[in-house]
């Protein structure tokens, strides 16, 4: 009798163990599991947009506070307030912990804070040092130098950082982006992203160049390895792509006429085109004035020297630095350039669509000394 | 309706983003890893150097819920657990042999197969494990009946017993550093964790194994290598599994913070 | 001297099933805790939107009138441009209204191009191989006609091939209905396991990621690069993973391009599924590990996880066999005499030791998935480790019969489903928007403020 007791007890106490998992059981039973999105699309600028749907949701919605003015109107959201004003203009020092919306213009002097999102319908100018949580600007924005962004920033004019400015998360613009140096940001993306020096005068080629070397080899070409290529470790993947043993370094303009994949690392000299995509295992280094029409993948760091032209998409494992002169531009699409390192933006790179980096995107000057000996008409 | 769409939040930030990837990875630091790696070689060590002692202990508490629960117990006796360990203690409780069972004992095994088979026809899920269960029985019964040199004491069994747990004892902080540390965003929550799982298994192998002499005793050795297999190592892993469940659900909630609303309910 | 004899023999068992199952533990315990840990998961989603090559879609279809219009009004509202898609549904001699479906979508949708077959042989593979021939695209996806894509999923799937290395390239599959049955709800458990953390570590780690033949696609110069789709697999995804492998290509692993599932909800459902994923899994083994050992394109590394993917089946039959030799040694009193700490070792390691590596990647996915209720399952998922072994034993046996016999194997089999379908209506939860879907800078930009989800 005992034991029989002893044995209930036992039961019991093993039946716990399934207790919770029983009536995770019954909830759970005759659901159906909903956590997908389905009408999730990737955009670039929503941080902005979903902003600007909410507030227009609430201020068509929402009465304006007893103590609105015609100058400012208040509405109150559970347990934030919304200021609603024509114009505003602060002074330097200003700290606001409300959601501001300027139905014009909005300025700000030096070292403001402002502790919740500020949304501009007209044009927009932030002083230095100030902080913010996040912005909107249908107009053109303006951030000045060393401004702290904590979240987003979304321009449909032309978006201005200013130098030593920190954004967090996505600066998006519709027009343009002016990407000044020490400024940094996790992603960029507008029609035209620009740093600092911008000069549209195409680069001197050089007259003498050496012998263009083509991947894949034509038939008549040496089988010996020349220039950094061995075609003896040229292979073919099928369905006219090539898998390249080992790193390739080629000393001579290259012709790349073949989606190519280097277990290794690559690089080409200058003046290269690279008409295919490549991809490496390890690092990337594009030589100066190369026109890469392709892919660029690779798992390591990756490194484009002055006035390359690329018309397609660039991903690196490591860091990317994107040299002085760097142009991104091609039809119908933008180009993008993503790091899951530092992505380090030169001087004068003009670039039609994105630049990000799971770390941060950086804008940097480029010495004009280091310009002058490093440049790709040398 | 998809709890992704937006109600409205308290604030001007968005309630969801994409449920799934707000939270991109665990919060592996240095310090926890260490923590967890100490933590773990000391249970291990604390184990392992006082393995007698508890061991001991474990047959002592087996020996007041043997009296509490009326199964009469002759006495302790040394066993060998395993070379350069001192001897353990295993029961002597009486086990009858195949011939002495009553007749309800083997009623009992008949009617465990019938009611296994029944739920491995109604709950397909349980089928395999049923059929698995069944095996053992019928390897026992043939045993039982065919080889009468097959007389597993209790002395044995406690022995079996006391390899098998001490063997999980020692494991245990290992895998408890797996699934209770790394994953928890509180290390001290992840280091209660495995305290915990390591006191409890102690007591439930206690439990189990005094369950275990039990059935043996009022229905001989039919049972035994059900007895030890589904309640030996496979009801450890269940209550590891128990607490990891638990360990995770909460977790996640701390983990995914003030995302939590993100969170699907299912 | 016999029983020495069976003592050794079952101690070289257990030894065996020892070694080949720790060796799959260590592997599912670093795959789970290398999961944990990177803060960034190999992906391409910064990238989805700026990767637009043209691509066809098929949709094979056998008798699926009653989900037919629900995949295909969602291929219609997904997000890229119509002017680079082509969507080919095969309608594989179907005897439903499958085929009036499909005709009058194609006559309201003119990228939508039926393919319709009446004779052949039969299954998914040899309707692909048909089908095929007339694709346009540069990258062919794939979708199960009971799949629902999500709007962004056509983009999510198409931007991993900017690198020219990727042949293949496999979404994320997500059970819907995880309380029509309690093996429902425990198959989403395994199904987050084997997604979220363990494909996605694979991949993260390097490997190539396994291409499951649905919400995932392939590029078309790769397929034909290793001869097409092969007919007579029971899994041509897995046979097109490894066939790739070989030939340099790899698997790139897209877990942002979720797609709802239906899962077997019912036991009988499942074990045929298990059979035949078991069956094309093993042969596929024997056919490929001769050259995945010799593979010049593959590091030691890279080679042993593909033998392990591939031979993951035979671990069921491994554990049975440990058992029973456990079990030999139980009822040999002479065992039990000496202190055979190896005897116990093995019997509590790879119970206790490997088994736990499954539960830990279950547990690591519910974490990132955020499913915190579905967690409170795992005790119940016992169940379903026993319910699989033996369903895996019993495959692996009748496949092992069948070739030594030189007899045909199982046929291909469709899955039974179970979801009645809405009518297009994109599975009842979100009212996909229609029209000013094609915005500006190719959808990267936010139309209008209006309509988009959250």
């Amino acid at each position: 009798m005992l034991f029989l007791l002893y044995s209930v007890l036992f039961l019991a106490l093993f039946y716990v163990h399934f207790f919770l998992a029983h009536r995770a059981w019954i909830t759970i039973r005759g659901k159906r599991s909903s956590e997908l999105d389905m009408s999730y699309v990737r955009l670039e600028d929503y941080f902005g947009q979903s902003f600007r749907r909410k507030l227009k949701t609430w201020l068509s919605t929402l009465p304006a506070a007893s103590n609105s003015t015609a100058n400012l109107r208040v509405y109150h959201h559970g347990q934030e307030r919304i200021f609603v004003a024509p114009t505003v203009q602060y002074p330097s020092g200003r700290v606001e912990k409300e959601i501001l919306v300027a139905e014009g213009t909005f300025a700000c002097g030096n070292n403001c804070d402002f502790r919740r999102e500020v949304m501009v319908h007209g044009d927009c100018s932030i002083g230095e040092g100030t902080s913010l949580q996040a912005i909107a600007a249908d107009g053109a924005l303006s951030l000045g130098e060393a401004v702290t962004i904590r979240r987003w920033v979304d321009a449909a004019g032309k978006l201005t950082i200013g130098a030593d400015t920190a954004i967090s998360s996505r600066a998006t613009s519709r027009t343009a982006i002016e990407f000044l140096p020490g400024a940094y940001a996790q992603s960029l993306f507008a029609p035209e992203i620009a740093t600092e020096g911008r000069n549209d005068d195409s680069p001197e080629l050089s007259t003498k160049i050496g012998p263009v070397l083509q991947i894949p080899h034509r038939p008549g070409d040496s089988p010996q390895a020349q220039h950094g290529f061995d075609p003896q470790k040229l292979f073919s993947m099928g369905g006219g792509t090539y898998a390249y043993e080992g790193d390739l370094d080629v000393t001579t303009p290259l012709h790349l006429r073949a989606p190519l994949v280097v277990r290794g690392h690559f690089s080409c000299a200058k003046e290269s085109l690279l008409e295919a995509d490549i991809k490496a295992h390890r690092n990337i280094t594009i030589g100066p004035a190369s026109v890469v029409k392709g892919n660029l993948v690779c798992d390591g760091n990756m490194l484009l020297k002055p006035d390359v032209y690329f018309q397609s998409i660039l991903q690196a494992g490591g860091t990317m630095r994107l040299s002085f002169g760097v142009r991104g531009l091609r039809e119908k699409l933008p180009v993008a350039a993503h790091a899951t390192g530092a992505l380090t933006l030169e001087s004068n790179i003009v670039i039609n669509g994105k630049v990000s980096s799971a770390h941060r995107v950086i804008a940097i000057s480029t010495p004009l000394a280091w310009l002058q000996t490093n440049s790709a008409r040398a | 309706m998809n709890p992704a769409v937006s109600t409205g939040g308290r604030s001007a930030q968005r309630t969801s983003i994409y449920l799934h990837r707000s939270v991109r990875s665990l919060p592996l630091t240095r310090p926890r890893l260490w923590t967890a790696l100490a933590l773990a070689l000391a249970i291990f060590l604390l184990f392992a150097a006082y393995a007698v002692p508890i061991m001991q202990a474990h047959s002592d508490l087996a020996n007041v819920l043997l009296r509490w629960a009326g199964i009469p117990n002759e006495g302790w006796r040394p066993v060998a657990i395993f070379p350069g360990l001192e001897p353990g203690s295993g029961p002597l409780v009486p086990i009858p042999t195949f011939n002495q069972v009553s007749e309800g004992a083997r009623f009992a095994l008949i009617l465990s197969v019938v009611a296994l088979l029944i739920v491995a026809r109604r709950f397909s899920l349980f089928r395999n494990l049923a059929n698995f269960l069944i095996v053992l029985l019928f390897a026992s019964a043939i045993a039982n009946v065919f080889f009468d040199s097959f007389q597993l004491q209790s002395i044995v069994f406690g022995q079996i017993w006391l390899r098998q747990e001490l063997l999980v004892w020692l494991l245990m902080p290992f895998v408890s550093l797996l699934l209770f540390m790394l994953p928890q965003p509180k290390i001290a929550v992840g280091v209660s964790w495995m305290l915990f799982a390591q006191v409890y298994g102690f007591l439930f192998s206690v439990l189990r194994f005094v369950f275990c002499l039990g059935v043996l005793h009022y229905t001989g050795l039919l049972f035994m290598p059900l007895l030890w297999f589904a309640f030996g190592t496979l009801s450890d892993l269940l209550f590891l599994l128990f607490f990891y469940s638990i360990s995770v659900y909460r977790a996640s909630g701390h983990l995914w913070g003030v995302r939590s609303s993100w969170q699907s309910q299912l | 001297m016999a029983i020495t004899a069976l003592i050794i023999f079952s101690w070289t068992l257990i030894g065996i099933a020892m070694i080949v199952l720790s060796a799959y533990a260590v592997r599912h315990y670093y795959l789970a805790y290398s999961r944990m840990r990177i803060a960034h998961p190999r992906e391409t989603n910064e990238l989805v939107g700026f990767v637009m090559p043209r691509i066809t879609v098929f949709v094979p279809m056998h008798n699926e009138e009653r989900v037919a219009r629900d995949v295909l009004q969602a291929l219609v509202d997904c997000d890229y441009d119509w002017e680079l898609l082509e969507v080919i549904p095969v309608n594989d001699r179907s005897t439903d209204g499958t085929r009036a479906i499909v005709d009058d979508f194609a006559r309201r949708y003119p990228f939508i191009k039926p393919y319709h077959r009446s004779e052949g042989v039969g299954g998914k593979p040899a309707a692909l191989v048909e089908a095929t021939v007339n694709a346009t695209g540069e990258i062919y996806l794939m979708f199960d006609a009971d799949y629902v894509p999500g709007r962004a999923v056509l983009k999510m799937l198409t931007a991993p091939f900017l690198d020219p290395e990727i042949g293949a390239v496999m979404g994320r599959v997500v059970p819907h209905n995880i309380g029509d049955s309690l093996l429902s709800g425990l198959l989403s458990l395994e199904r987050s396991a084997g997604y979220q953390s363990v494909q996605q570590a694979r991949f993260n780690l390097g490997f190539t990621a396994q291409f499951g033949g649905t919400v995932g696609g392939v590029r078309a110069a790769a397929l034909r690069a290793v001869g097409g789709w092969n007919p007579e697999s029971l899994t041509e995804d897995t046979d097109l993973t490894f066939a790739l492998l070989l030939s340099g290509w790899r698997t790139a692993y897209v877990n942002r391009a979720e797609c709802y599932e239906e899962v077997p909800q019912d036991w009988n459902v499942r074990r045929r599924q298990l059979s035949r994923w078991v069956t094309g899994h093993t042969e596929c083994l024997h056919n490929y590990w001769p050259d995945l050992v010799r593979a010049r394109f593959l590091t030691r590394g890279e080679k042993w996880d593909a033998i392990f993917l591939l031979a993951m089946y035979l671990t069921a039959p491994i554990i049975v066999l440990g058992w029973l030799a456990s079990l030999v040694l139980f009822f040999v009193p002479e065992a039990h005499a000496v202190p055979v700490l190896p005897f116990a070792m093995l019997i509590i390691g790879y119970q206790l030791f490997s088994n736990q590596a499954t539960f830990l990647e279950i547990g690591v996915a519910t974490l990132l998935d955020g499913t915190r209720l579905r967690a409170l399952l795992m005790p119940l998922s016992l169940l379903n480790f026993f319910a699989n072994t033996g369903a895996i034993c019993n495959a692996l046996r009748k496949f092992y019969w069948n070739r030594f016999w030189g007899s045909g194997g199982d046929g291909w089999y469709k899955t039974h489903r179970t979801r009645p379908g809405s009518d297009g209506k994109g599975f009842g939860l979100n009212q996909a928007p229609t029209g000013a879907a094609r915005q500006s800078l190719n959808g990267l930009y936010h139309a209008n403020s209006e309509g988009m989800g959250d």
